[in-house]
């Protein structure tokens, strides 16, 4: 209590100093009146009885020093005061001095941005109660051998797994199993897609969340498809209905069903990600009776359901993951056909939501912290150059009694100064570099709504100030702080160069170069790999395609509305001028709609049924091939004659063809799916491979079926248009006749060059982003490479002198000094390559067709930086040279 | 005059303390004339440290201060204790009598064993 009370007085006493000494001087004065008296009294002199008392006083001042520190708070004080000595001193070299915080500021903004970006997506936690708490369930990724990409297919689980999970599990509160999905609906008098979730009734336990408005569903409701309700999004609602609370009470039109809306969820909550409408998950067929084994050994692997669960203790994760992992080996015994290896993984759901964004965002808040550092270095070469020319005043410094210790603070205090206004200047300048990162960032980062330069921002940016005055004014404090005054303080001293100042110097040059190149190596990676990304062969011409998705919510029972919907909207289509071809698929390349197993001629009795390779399953309407470009290499391509009524007939691609065939013929084989019925069907054709899944991934296996004979996934499709000219200017065409056939069918146009583009939007952002950066490093490095050799040899210009008025020529000396600048920059580049390796080693994940120790990426790059460092050092050793040595000496 | 012992660092404070306890509200000089007579002038209290003492006790809330008028007719800044100051006054008595009766035994002759 004390203490704290005698610091605020000190903090008190802080102000109002002179009102203070005044009252001190009154004080001190009556006490001399006072012993005067006593003197007079004891029979001294006047003028005696007064030199008496002052000599007793042993100087007033001392005294009135003694007690100002003990009103105030010294350090602060004279912290201030250095602050202040820091402007005048920082205002005498203004160019200088903007340039400086000019670089920093912009360092600072980049990081500040970067880590406001960071901070939202990767550390804030969910906005739910108890976050931590929140996991999902997922299957080892060693289980799903053959899974692609970790996509949300990946993983996804079986709702009788689940159901037994649920049953035998003891270490969560709760736990729910959902469906996420675009999903054709009506609530005005359009058709249009929305985000449907389709949730067990335990999911909005598991998240503890209320509907604002309403309520959720009842358990009846959650059980009995029949009295299916629906709860909206707080946008959502908003966006139909205007209001939240006018959507309680009106419908949603489901395909043929109108939904009553009984709630409306808080804005804050947004799981899935992007849910419009959660609505009870139609019971599972296995959920209450007992089903034929063939189906349940089928519904066993059919991994359609995410889940996610809340952990009945806020560290219950390891002892969780235990009981899940005996769960999992029961149902191996229990179920060995199905259930063979299948492990399962309980992980945080927060680490899940972000986990395929977190190594890029790592990756470019390090390239950001390397800009900083190189920014550091180059200020600190800078300050450097600078405290070599202020050796003099240090050096009176020191000599009139200041400590080192109060020279080295007076030193960083002038940092922090600058780096404070770089620092103001930078967060303004990352509010705007935020909405700029947010609005470039790809579309599969989560959670950007959150970003802000918030509270938490503005605390670290000010510690990055702090941690960045220290790292820049640090080594030209020390510098100083070694001064041998008496050797500064003669006359010509203090020019000789070299010393632990060149060496520092040179350091920092060195440091600097290599921390570039990490840089620019990567960014040149990344960008090489974009280029490849661009260039991948995809097995079909994306250029002026037009896709269209639409959902033909059937009202017969046998589906033919549906079918006759696609059949005769692509007829239309085909009329239209400027329309090349039309067809339709349920799953485009880039948007894979299933993946099942398949077997060739037999099914095999009792081999497990995930002994299947898997292969993509897509359903396409006649004349997908032709808008795609994808040729037709064996057989036939399907026609309208492959209807329902007809013999089943399937096309496989190639690379099913290798793996699956070996080279035999496939054409008239049966090939029997996993798919919707394990009836066989005949191989009539077999086609070009595609990268289904992006650019980056080679073709995988594909089965295409006719839309006519799997209807249930026909009613879905992409309708494909290639297009004479530019597809955009054709999508209101196409979107009319679509309408015009039937309004009650939700349409979404996009084109294929978009959905590439989406594809290869995550890597174009994180090597358009390191390129900025390495650019920013690279004129950076090479400015601190000019800086420091410009100053070198200004400090030489009378050595210089005198070697050439000895009889050096010109050439020599630069020679001499380039060789200097060159070894420096050659430790500096060799050193940078070294880390560039490894660096490139761990973005490896993120490179496509190039290798992470690329010779011709390194070699351009040491090429690049080489030459600039000659430049760096060369022009400012030329001028040097160019000195009239007379001139140089006389100056002595 | 410099054979007299300056006042030890942080016994200053105590003294003072004692001194407006025992005379009530006095003014600086009148501490410094009363704490030099009380050791029988073997101390000398330098003035510069006594009233940075004055202010630090005040700072620690043990004496308050006002203006007003000495004996003689001039006007002073004068200190009192407070509440918190008599306590500390008291406690900081018995722990003095306490350590310097221990320190005492040890230079008691005969006593050691």
């Amino acid at each position: 209590m004390t203490p704290l009370r005698v610091w605020l007085w000190r903090l008190g006493g802080l102000f109002g100093g002179e009102r203070r000494d005044r009252e001190l001087q009154h004080e001190l004065d009556s006490h001399l009146r006072m012993e005067i008296d006593d003197n007079l009294k004891r029979g001294m002199a006047p003028d005696e009885a007064r030199r008496e008392a002052l000599l007793r006083f042993e100087g007033i001042e001392q005294a009135k020093e003694l007690y100002r520190d003990q009103r105030g708070l010294p350090l602060l004080e004279t912290t201030w005061q250095d602050a202040r000595y820091a402007v005048r001193t920082l205002r005498k070299n203004p160019g200088a001095t903007l340039i400086g915080i000019l670089v920093m500021a912009l360092a600072i903004a980049a990081n500040t941005a970067v880590f406001s970006v960071v901070d939202a997506v990767l550390l804030n936690p969910l906005p739910y109660e108890h976050p931590d708490r929140l996991v999902t369930l997922t299957y080892e990724s060693s289980t799903l051998a053959g899974t692609p990409v970790p996509t949300d297919r990946s993983r996804q689980v079986s709702i009788l797994d689940f159901l037994d999970w649920q049953r035998d599990s003891r270490s969560f509160d709760s736990m729910a199993a959902y469906t996420t999905g675009r999903t054709s609906v009506m609530a005005s008098s359009v058709a249009e897609y929305a985000v449907i979730a389709r949730v067990t009734p335990e999911f909005f336990r598991v998240f503890r969340v209320q509907p604002s408005t309403g309520r959720s569903f009842s358990d009846e409701e959650a059980r009995d498809p029949g009295r299916i309700v629906a709860v909206l999004s707080d946008r959502y609602a908003r966006q139909q209905f205007a209001e939240a609370a006018r959507a309680i009470g009106q419908t949603v039109r489901l395909g043929n069903r109108s939904v009553p809306i009984v709630g409306v969820l808080p804005a804050a909550f947004d799981f899935p990600a992007d849910t419009d409408i959660w609505l009870p998950m139609p019971p599972a067929p296995a959920r209450s009776l007992p089903l034929p084994p063939a189906l349940a050994r089928e519904q066993r692997r059919a991994n359609n359901y995410l889940a996610v669960a809340r952990l009945a203790d806020p560290l219950g994760l390891r002892r969780a993951q235990t009981e899940m992992t005996a769960i999992s080996a029961r149902l191996e015994q229990q179920y060995p056909e199905t259930n063979r290896s299948v492990r399962v993984r309980v992980s945080p759901l927060q680490r899940d939501i972000v986990g395929d964004v977190k190594p890029m965002l790592y990756l470019i808040f390090a390239s950001v912290a390397i800009v900083l550092l190189i920014a550091c270095a180059t200020m600190a070469t800078l300050l450097l150059a600078k405290a070599t020319a202020r050796i003099p005043e240090i050096a009176v410094r020191g000599a009139l009694g200041a400590s080192a210790a109060r020279i080295v603070r007076q030193l960083l205090v002038e940092a922090a100064v600058q780096s404070c206004a770089a620092g103001l200047i930078g967060v303004g300048a990352a509010v705007a570099g935020t909405k700029a990162l947010v609005a470039l960032s790809p579309p599969n980062v989560p959670r950007l709504a959150d970003v802000a330069v918030n509270g938490r921002v503005l605390f670290f940016t000010l510690g990055l100030c702090l941690l960045v005055s220290l790292l820049f004014g640090l080594p030209p404090a020390l510098q100083a702080a070694r001064l041998d005054v008496s050797e500064r303080l003669r006359p010509g001293g203090g020019r000789v160069t070299g010393g632990a100042g060149g060496r520092m110097r040179e350091a920092l040059v060195v440091a600097e170069l290599a921390l570039a190149v990490i840089l620019v190596a990567t960014g040149v990676l990344l960008v090489r790999s974009v280029v490849a990304l661009q260039q991948a062969p995809l097995g079909f011409r994306g250029a002026n395609v037009l896709l269209m998705q639409a959902t033909a919510v059937p009202s017969r029972p046998d589906w033919t509305d549906s079918r006759m919907f696609f059949q005769e909207l692509l007829a239309d289509l085909r009329q239209v001028p400027g329309v090349v071809a039309a067809g339709a698929m349920m799953g485009p390349p880039g948007r894979v709609g299933s993946e099942s197993g398949y077997w060739i001629d037999r099914m095999p009795q009792h081999s497990p049924a995930n002994s299947a390779r898997p292969a993509v399953m897509n359903v396409i309407a006649p004349g997908a091939f032709d808008a795609l470009g994808i040729p037709v290499l064996q057989g036939r391509d399907f026609h309208d004659g492959d209807r329902a009524d007809a013999p089943s007939v399937v096309i496989i691609n190639q690379a099913l063809a290798r793996a699956a065939l070996a080279g035999r013929d496939p054409l008239g084989r049966a090939l029997i799916a996993g798919f919707d019925s394990q009836a066989p069907m005949t191989i009539v054709g077999v086609v070009g491979d595609v990268r289904q899944y992006g650019p980056d991934r080679e073709p995988q296996p594909e089965i295409y079926m006719p839309y006519q004979q799997h209807f249930y996934n026909g009613a879905t499709l992409r309708v494909i248009v290639k297009t004479a000219t530019d597809p955009a200017a054709m999508a209101p065409v196409v979107e009319r006749k679509a309408r015009d056939r039937a309004p009650q069918v939700a349409v979404r146009v996009t084109t294929m060059d978009d959905l590439l583009a989406e594809q290869i939007a995550t890597p174009k952002f994180r090597a358009w982003l390191l390129s900025l950066f390495g650019a920013v490093a690279l004129c950076l490095a090479i400015g601190g490479v000019y800086g420091v050799m410009a100053y070198v040899a200004g400090q030489r210009s009378k050595e210089i002198g005198v070697r050439m008025a000895l009889g050096a020529t010109a050439r020599s000396v630069r020679w001499l000094m380039v060789r200097r600048g060159m070894t420096l920059a050659g430790i500096g580049l060799s050193a940078g390559v070294a880390g560039a390796i490894i660096a490139a080693r761990l973005v490896r994940g993120m490179l496509f067709e190039v290798k992470p120790h690329d010779v011709a990426t390194y070699i351009g790059v040491v090429a690049l930086l080489g030459l600039l460092s000659l430049l760096a050092t060369y022009i400012p050793a030329r001028r040097a040279t160019r000195i009239d040595p007379v001139v140089v000496l006389r100056q002595e | 005059m410099n054979d007299r012992t300056d006042v030890w660092q942080g016994t200053l404070a105590l003294m003072i303390l004692k001194t407006l306890e025992t005379l009530g509200p006095l003014h600086g000089y009148g501490i410094a004339q009363r704490i030099e007579q009380t050791s029988g002038h073997q101390l000398r209290v330098h003035y510069g440290t006594l009233y940075a003492s004055l202010l630090k006790l005040q700072q620690e809330g043990y004496i308050a201060s006002a203006w007003g008028v000495s004996d003689n007719n001039r006007k002073a800044k004068f200190y009192r204790l407070t509440r918190a100051g008599r306590n500390h006054v008291a406690r900081a008595a018995r722990d003095w009598r306490q350590t310097t009766a221990i320190v005492a035994r040890f230079f008691t002759p005969g006593e050691s064993s």
